[in-house]
């Protein structure tokens, strides 16, 4: 694991950027040398140039930097990304430790930090950022809006003692953004030992400064903003500002008048409100009944329209007035349009008072409604005067002695609209614009109307998919207000930013008529669209650059189908399947009805409910539903990893025995013609992941009725084989089965929702630049809104702590999960069956019993894992479906910021598990067994109850019954192996469950399909009913029984092993 | 700069003190009797104070109560803006004006920028009072002096309110100053825990940072700034220049933009 680190050293005007690699067995150290740092030419091809993929070069120098670090022993403690135990932090001081590593400068910094992948599954393999480096990149984005938004304002610094000129950041609205940046900094950012640390806030605005002074200076070098002489004061001051340079050459007086100059002139908006009441603008249309040129054209192109009643008056008005628009007329027409001024109180904006009041008080104090205005008349007349420099037709109107409006033409008022509104908003003014503007139903575009046509009657619709197609109407919408053609060009032509239609003002920005326009012309006569797109249309964004969509109305089933999408409309509840053996859940009865609602129009469904909930019951259920419907007529394809694969079989068997299951996988399985026949004997072939690209030719040699994924963030990565071939695959229904929160994971997100439902969320790149960027890099909330209305309809997630959940949900929710031996496991308990029973059948008495419980143990290792029997060291992944499984369980719970309790009878197996969920997980796991000391294990209990911070994995190996263990934070409870004793396993489970709590805790018992563990499973359970006491003796038990009956309870059953 | 002793409780403190000084100069004495009369015969009705001006109402012998103003020139804005900027340069003064208090050494920030919060000669006040006496300062305006000197002693801060800013204005200008600063360079002490306190959280992100979400987009209005503020005073004579700074603003967004949203977006791993 490499940790990348950085921080900005302002007193180096640079980015200092390093790594730090395993700490290993680095041996203490006297030297200032950091024991466990990367080399810097590794810093710079394993984390400079991999860690974004930017084209410029970046100019990098080698610097040497001290750090104080917190430190023990001689060591300087690992940062937490790099997941090594966690110390006690006891005994630790700060330390400098000389570190090397890469310098960049500031412009160079802020365009590698703010690119920095924004969640941690587009890192490199093996490697993490570093908190100090998280928290930079964010500064940096920071940096990057402030200049996107222009905030940003020349200054005169007074550098190392010379004047400097200098682009500084303009902080106002975002003050709360850089309070919050600065009190998020961590600590290790101000730990460069050089002196007095900085304060976070100097940091910070060294930062900020250094590097947007930079990025202004890079864009200015484009454009040869330079003046070509340099005399004046003022040409010097442009000079110092665009040239790389920033020193201003001229006489500390000039130099300080300028400064107090630039000061002043940038406070004028720090104008303090010390009268009560500010000055505010309100734009008026014309009165409806006066005709105005904008109308009056419209009204001679809309001839079929206006005959609608009630709009007499405009009719009249209209005929009467008759000349043509004049683009050449040099005198700005008279349009009626009025900015009238009024006093709005600052402590109550709805209280407006008309200017002819203030003008009608002579004094030099006016009062109004407890509120007191000082010289009323000079305030209003300078506030007017200021706001005629940011919007110049205020002017005209103080040529009148007492102001109280002023008129505007159509464009003026556009301009108004446009952009002094804005400018006078952002300088103090109250500005008041029509309820109109702005709103883009009361814009122009199109007005689609979609129409089933041609699809035939109700009933007949399903089987649709997005990719159907679907006829639709389309007309030109201005506003409310719909237009022929014929009647929209000739408007166009008009090129007025503002037209009336009957009363209603709308706005056609000349951008939008463009749009429009080319969008008329683009369209064939009889328009088709795909589902896709309507739905696109719908839930998503209203218009994009395809289509300049206002609205969009459906009739008919596609109304329906909208509606019910959109959760506006409840889905048909589906009866349980009476085949179903056991009952479902009332959450899991509308995750059915669901399924059932989304297969019939053929639209994809991700089942995304969390971890226990139930998922593989509901699709057994849809199943049965279908089968009971005679819909079943070919069958399923279901996809899982191979560690689930006897999980899916035992299920099946279990709920839904009346489904005969193919599992397709191992070398015996069914090939070619064979395979299409056998297929299509059973009612579902289950199959993994690993043989869909190698068996992918058979597999699509069969019609499918539904291809279902379990486990479905397998497919993540779009441009994997195994992903790719799914796409391939064809199926009317289509269902993903996850239980991470996809919509946080978005190329997972993309990658599932292209197999579900393809090119709805456009392509990848698309989606990329759309979305995943913006939410990734900027927590963007419109676009994380958008996605989440565009995906909602096909995601279905139901959390455990959802309230309606809860109620459904046993406090201690048992399940058994079923896991397969990988070949290697099976090849060992073979041989130890074989081995074993030589060795009871050669012995009797005590010595029989000892063998017996021996090659119990030795069975239950191997189940385990290979390493556990064979006590070598060895590696571990993928040898062991059991700890397979839990590794993605546990991802699950983590993805969903749960805690859990693992437990296992063996100490040795526990240190396995640690091992392997540090290494694959890259988290920290705690672990308790009997070794622990009592005062350690105090801590590791309190710390997990209540330190946030603690490791949310917790491994036990001991009976955990008599210790009064403590430990409600866990909400999953995993046995990875076996007591046999159910006593034995309530207490330790019961460690997570307080008696009266509320929530539920999900319990996990795993199982080796096809071994003794399912076998003497199976036996207990069936004990059970008969005498509870009998189990309590479980392995004892086991030692009485005859070589043949143990020969039957070792002996390894098909289908227990992967490919 | 005078100081008082602790051990006087009832003594006024500096800021009154200060004031009285400057009464004397203009022949007013906190000996004067009659000044103690009036103010103690609660004959002054009234009092406001107000941007530029003091204005009492004293009950004298007739019905019609006399009308007293005080006037005292109040600061420019340019003037204010120099004194919050002198004000600004040290913490201290923010923390004293939020705690309530009159920072000792504020005549010395004002005087760093040639201005003066109190009057600097008896000729800075011009007072006048409705009643017929000739002699200036009348007693009722000695009166008035005398409530106001109480005035303020309680609340020093009415001297700003007659210099034409009150005191929560000038904090917010003092805060706004700082938030400048946040995007400057003066350095305020606050969130400066020592390193050496901060091992356990050594490098853990403050809780806000999860708080903080980025709008990187274009402006409303391109350089809206510059519209606003028209160009700094120092390219009056450069008309060019402004066309220069809004080509430039411009051209910073198009290519903050292309930065913000290039390279990958979603995780392809090479």
């Amino acid at each position: 694991m490499i940790v990348a680190h950085g921080t900005w050293l302002p007193s180096k005007h640079s980015f200092f950027l390093w790594g730090e690699t395993e700490s290993g067995d680095a041996p203490a150290s006297l030297g200032r040398a950091h024991p466990f740092q990367l080399e810097p030419e590794a810093v710079t091809r394993r984390l400079l140039l991999a860690l974004t993929d930017q084209e410029s070069r970046f100019e990098e120098r080698v610097s040497k930097v001290s750090i104080l670090l917190p430190s023990r022993d001689g060591r300087p403690l690992p940062s937490p990304e790099s997941h090594h135990e966690r110390a006690p932090l006891s005994d630790v001081s700060l330390r400098p430790w000389e570190i090397d590593g890469l310098s960049l400068e500031p412009f160079a910094a802020l365009s590698w930090l703010a690119l920095l992948p924004g969640s941690t599954e587009q890192l490199p393999e093996r490697l993490r950022l570093g908190s100090d480096l998280r928290y930079w990149s964010a500064a940096a984005r920071f940096a990057l809006e402030l200049l996107a938004r222009q905030r940003f304002l020349p200054v005169l610094t007074n550098g190392g003692g010379s004047p400097e000129a200098r682009w500084e950041p303009f902080i106002d609205e975002e003050l709360d953004r850089v309070e919050a940046l600065r009190a998020a900094m961590p600590p290790v950012c101000r730990a460069v030992f050089d002196g007095e640390p900085e304060t976070p806030d100097a940091l910070l605005s060294d930062f900020l400064c250094s590097s947007m002074d930079r990025f202004v200076r890079e864009a200015a070098a484009r454009l040869r903003l330079k003046p070509r002489f340099v005399e004046t004061d003022g040409e010097q001051f442009v000079s110092s500002l665009l040239d790389n340079d920033a020193w201003f050459d001229a006489s500390e007086r000039v130099a300080d008048a300028l400064r107090d100059d630039l000061t002043r002139w940038r406070s004028q908006f720090d104008e303090e409100e010390s009268a009560p009441f500010r000055i505010a603008f309100r734009l008026e249309p014309p009165a409806a009944s006066e005709p105005t040129e904008a109308d009056l054209d419209l009204a001679s192109v809309k001839q079929g329209l206006e005959s609608e009643a009630g709009v007499a008056a405009d009719e009249t008005e209209a005929d009467t007035a008759d000349d043509e628009t004049d683009d050449d007329s040099t005198e700005p027409p008279n349009d009626g349009w009025e900015l009238r001024f009024v006093l709005q109180a600052l402590d109550d904006e709805s209280l407006l008072v008309p200017l002819a009041r203030v003008w009608e008080h002579g004094g030099t104090s006016w009062r109004y409604l407890e509120r007191r205005l000082e010289r009323p008349h000079e305030f209003v007349l300078e506030a007017l005067g200021r706001a005629a420099a940011l919007f110049p037709p205020i002017e005209e109107s103080l040529k009148e002695s007492r102001p109280e409006a002023c008129s505007l033409s159509l464009d003026e008022a556009y301009a108004f609209l446009t952009e002094g509104a804005f400018l006078l908003k952002e300088s103090g003014y109250g500005v008041m614009v029509p309820t109109w503007w702005g709103r883009r139903e009361h814009g122009v575009g199109l007005s689609l109307s979609v129409s089933p046509r041609g699809q035939g009657s109700r009933g007949v619709v399903s089987r649709l998919g997005l990719d159907a197609l679907v006829e639709f109407d389309w007309q030109v919408a201005l506003g409310s207000e719909s237009l022929t053609r014929e009647e929209f060009v000739e408007l166009a032509a008009m090129k007025q930013p503002l037209v009336r239609v009957r009363g209603q003002w709308v706005e056609l920005s000349p951008a939008r008529v463009e749009e429009v326009l080319s969008a008329m012309s683009s369209r064939p006569e009889i328009p088709q669209m795909t589902l896709g797109d309507v739905l696109q249309f719908k839930l998503g964004h209203l218009g994009d650059s395809r289509l300049p969509v206002t609205d969009l109305r459906a009739t008919g089933w596609i109304e329906m189908l909208l509606s019910r999408l959109a959760g506006k409309q409840a889905l048909v509840d589906i009866e349980p399947p009476k085949s179903f053996q056991g009952t479902l859940r009332p959450y899991q009865e509308q995750g059915l009805s669901w399924l059932v609602f989304l297969g019939d129009f053929k639209l994809g469904a991700c089942l995304a409910d969390d971890m226990g909930l139930g998922k593989t019951i509901q699709v057994l259920a849809l199943l049965l539903h279908l089968q009971e419907n005679q819909a079943l007529d070919k069958p399923f394809l279901l996809i899982c990893p191979t560690s689930v694969v006897g999980n899916w079989r035992k299920e099946a068997e279990r709920f839904a025995p009346s489904l005969k299951v193919l599992v397709h996988h191992g070398l015996d399985r069914h090939e070619g013609a064979d395979f299409v026949r056998e297929a299509n004997e059973h009612h579902v072939v289950v199959s993994t992941y690993s043989l869909v690209d190698r068996d992918l030719e058979q597999l699509d040699a069969v019609e499918w009725s539904a291809l279902v994924l379990d486990e479905a963030q397998n497919i993540k990565n779009p441009q994997a084989k195994q992903t790719r071939a799914l796409r391939k695959l064809r199926a009317p229904r289509r269902i993903a089965l996850t239980g991470t929160p996809v919509e946080n994971r978005l190329q997972e997100l993309w990658s599932i929702m292209e197999f579900l439902n393809p090119g709805y969320l456009g392509p990848e790149a698309s989606f990329r630049r759309n979305y995943a960027l913006p939410i990734e890099r900027y927590r963007d909330p419109t676009a994380t809104e958008e996605l989440r209305g565009l995906v909602q309809p096909f995601v279905l997630r139901r959390v455990k702590t959802d309230p309606t959940v809860i109620r459904d949900l046993p406090t201690k929710n048992e399940m058994k999960v079923y896991t397969t031996l990988t070949r290697e496991q099976a090849t060992l308990y073979q041989a130890v069956v074989q081995e074993s029973l030589l060795k009871i059948e050669a012995s009797d008495g005590i010595g029989r019993k000892g063998e017996v419980l021996a090659a119990l143990t030795r069975l239950k290792q191997i189940c385990n894992h290979p390493a556990h029997y064979l006590a070598d060291g060895s590696s571990l992944p993928e040898r062991s479906g059991k700890l397979s499984r839990l590794t993605e369980m546990l991802e699950e719970v983590l993805a969903e910021d749960d805690r859990a309790l693992v437990f296992t009878q063996y100490a040795e197996m526990g240190k396995l598990i640690v091992r392997h969920l540090r290494e694959s997980l890259s988290v920290d796991v705690s672990f308790l067994h009997g070794g622990v000391p009592s005062v350690e294990r105090e801590r590791m209990i309190t710390e997990f109850q209540e330190d946030e911070q603690a490791p949310s994995i917790f491994v036990l190996s001991l009976k955990a019954g008599g210790f009064g263990l403590n430990l409600t934070q866990a909400r999953h409870v995993f046995h990875y192996d076996r007591w046999w004793n159910p006593a034995v396993e309530d207490q330790a489970t019961d460690r997570a469950f307080r008696i009266g709590q509320t929530r539920s805790v999900a319990v996990y018992k795993f199982i080796c399909a096809g071994t003794i563990e399912e076998r003497v499973d199976e036996l207990a359970e069936r004990k059970k009913a008969l005498a509870e006491s009998v189990i309590h003796s479980g392995e004892n038990l086991l030692t009485e029984l005859t070589t043949d009956n143990l020969r039957d309870l070792f002996e390894l059953r098909a289908s227990a092993v992967e490919v | 700069m005078t100081e008082t002793t602790d051990e006087e409780e009832t003594e006024p403190r500096w800021w009154s003190e200060r004031w009285w000084s400057v009464m004397e100069s203009i022949g007013v004495s906190r000996r004067l009797e009659r000044g103690k009369r009036y103010a103690r015969a609660e004959r002054v009705l009234s009092i406001e104070v107000e941007p530029g001006r003091v204005v009492a109402e004293i009950q004298g012998s007739r019905y019609e109560p006399h009308r007293v103003e005080i006037a005292f020139e109040p600061l420019t804005k340019e003037q204010w803006a120099d004194a919050v900027r002198a004000l600004a340069s040290q913490a201290l003064f923010s923390a004293k004006l939020l705690s309530g208090e009159m920072p000792e050494n504020i005549e010395e920030a004002f005087a760093s920028v040639g201005l003066s919060l109190f009057p600097a000669a008896p000729s800075d006040l011009e007072m006048s009072c409705s009643c017929a006496d000739e002699v200036v300062p009348c007693k009722h305006i000695i009166a008035t002096h005398f409530v106001l000197a109480d005035k303020l002693d309680g609340d020093p801060f009415l001297l700003f309110g007659w210099r034409g800013m009150t005191r929560d204005q000038i904090l917010r200008r003092l805060r706004q100053y700082r938030a400048a600063e946040a995007s400057g360079r003066i350095v305020d002490g606050d969130g400066n825990r020592p390193l050496e306190e901060s091992v356990r959280d050594y490098w853990k992100m403050g809780e806000s940072f999860d708080t903080v979400s980025f709008a990187v987009g274009p402006p409303a209005v391109n350089a809206s700034l510059i519209k606003r503020l028209g160009v700094p005073p120092i390219w009056k004579p450069h008309p060019e220049i402004r066309g220069s700074l809004e080509r430039l603003y411009a051209k910073v967004t198009e290519r903050a933009m292309a930065l913000a949203y290039s390279g990958r977006g979603s995780g392809e791993r090479d």
